[in-house]
């Protein structure tokens, strides 16, 4: 059953009081709040997520609402609650579907301990999938919205999940977060695609969220081993650019882009190394959406020759 | 240091150097060894090395002659002038004050990571 087939009344009713458990790749999260905009938010950009029935296990238990001080009508301010717990500072109230994909985000960096988990975008193509380490800033999100524009499997815009046991990536596609310009740089380069509402001002900037594509969602439990791993880095007015990284300089980048790496200790290590072994890595720099694009569809698989050494 | 670069152009003859630096001598001679070999895990790629330290959780990339120094020793402690030979000859370098002056700034670095040690 998918959240847009549940009535307005019946969607309130369950962020207001019992919980939306609501399907997210391999985790159930059970969402509460009555906030206007995260209600809105959640029906627009999670309409074709599947919805757990009412009671049963949910991974993550998470709420966003006003405290209970005065900043709950004077200049008022939003908390996310992790079990009844608030592990951030409030942040203004115009800004609660953000802290909503922000604490999401949390939840599964800080738990989710069966997977390696690193900070980049993933997406997939033809069973093939490239994953985007990337700090923010380097245009990683708005690479990643536009390849999904252009036919490539959303799997995520900010987390990796790549199991230690099956070396293989788990979708977790969510809304990708847009920030200041590349709110309109997608909208005229993908007109389609919907964009909800933004919001100004975060630490980030302004902020919006593109809705995932159907398809993604649908294929949201088909995992699919790494194939490579590219560095972006837009540029402007730069010619698209791909140059071969070596091995050994893209695995110690990319510990510096886990979140778990080394609670994993020596699980991590083989994990990351493996990750490593079968994927080709790059540098990428840009300065055009088609450009990258271009590059992206022309990517030729690894060859499947090893050469690890103990 | 100058008597140090000597001795590498030359067969390990302890008893012709000596004399001339004998505080020099018995610091090279001492040997090194690693620290908790059995604790580390090793990922090669061509001549890129990476090596995970269980005991520590670090984890750190060297290049072909770092590694090798730091397998040479996981295997059997040596004194500095044993692994300019080990390493010159199994690397296929020669064994020249370059290489000499290089190993030592490599033992000294894997020394501050606490990967080996000189008794």
């Amino acid at each position: 059953m998918e959240l847009s087939s549940l009535t307005q009344c019946e969607l309130n009713t369950q962020l207001r009081h019992q919980g939306l458990r609501l399907r997210i790749g391999p985790f159930i999260a059970q969402i509460r709040s009555s906030i206007p905009s995260v209600i809105n938010g959640i029906q627009q950009l999670y309409a074709d997520y599947p919805i757990e029935q009412e009671s049963g296990f949910a991974d993550f238990h998470v709420e966003v609402s006003p405290p209970r001080n005065l900043r709950r009508w004077f200049r008022p301010q939003v908390l996310f609650l992790f079990d009844h717990k608030s592990p951030f500072k409030p942040l203004p109230y115009e800004q609660a579907f953000p802290v909503l994909e922000w604490g999401l985000n949390w939840c599964v960096s800080q738990f989710a301990h069966n997977y390696l988990t690193l900070h980049a975008a993933v997406v997939e193509k033809d069973g093939h999938t490239v994953i985007m380490p990337a700090p923010p800033g380097s245009g990683k999100s708005t690479l990643c919205a536009g390849l999904v524009a252009r036919g490539w499997r959303l799997f995520s815009d900010e987390l990796v999940l790549f199991s230690p046991k099956t070396g293989e990536v788990s979708p977790i596609p969510r809304p990708i977060s847009l920030k200041n310009e590349s709110i309109e740089v997608i909208r005229s380069f993908a007109p389609e695609v919907v964009i909800g509402r933004s919001s100004a001002d975060t630490a980030k900037g302004t902020v919006a969220h593109m809705k995932a594509p159907i398809e993604s969602v649908r294929q949201a439990m088909m995992p699919v081993a790494p194939t490579w791993v590219i560095y972006p880095r837009f540029e402007a007015h730069a010619s698209a650019q791909l140059i071969s990284k070596p091995k050994g300089a893209a695995f110690m980048r990319l510990i510096e882009n886990s979140f778990n790496y080394t609670l994993l200790g020596l699980q991590g290590f083989e994990a990351l190394t493996g990750l490593i072994d079968v994927c080709d890595c790059y540098d990428f720099s840009y300065g055009s959406l088609d450009e990258a694009i271009a590059v992206f569809d022309a990517l030729e698989p690894p060859s499947t020759s090893l050469n690890i050494c103990n | 240091m100058q008597s140090a670069r000597m001795f590498a152009s030359y067969p390990f003859n302890f008893d012709s150097t000596y004399h001339q630096a004998p505080l020099m001598v018995s610091k090279l001679a001492l040997p090194w060894r690693a620290r908790a070999s059995s604790q580390l895990h090793w990922r090669s790629w061509g001549d890129e090395f990476v090596v995970y330290h269980a005991g520590s959780g670090d984890t750190h990339q060297l290049d072909p002659i770092a590694a090798e120094l730091l397998k040479s020793l996981a295997q059997e402690p040596a004194s500095t002038f044993e692994l300019v030979t080990r390493v010159s000859v199994s690397l296929e370098l020669e064994a020249d004050d370059d290489l000499f002056e290089y190993m030592e700034k490599v033992l000294c670095t894997l020394s501050r990571l606490d990967l080996i040690e000189q008794s």
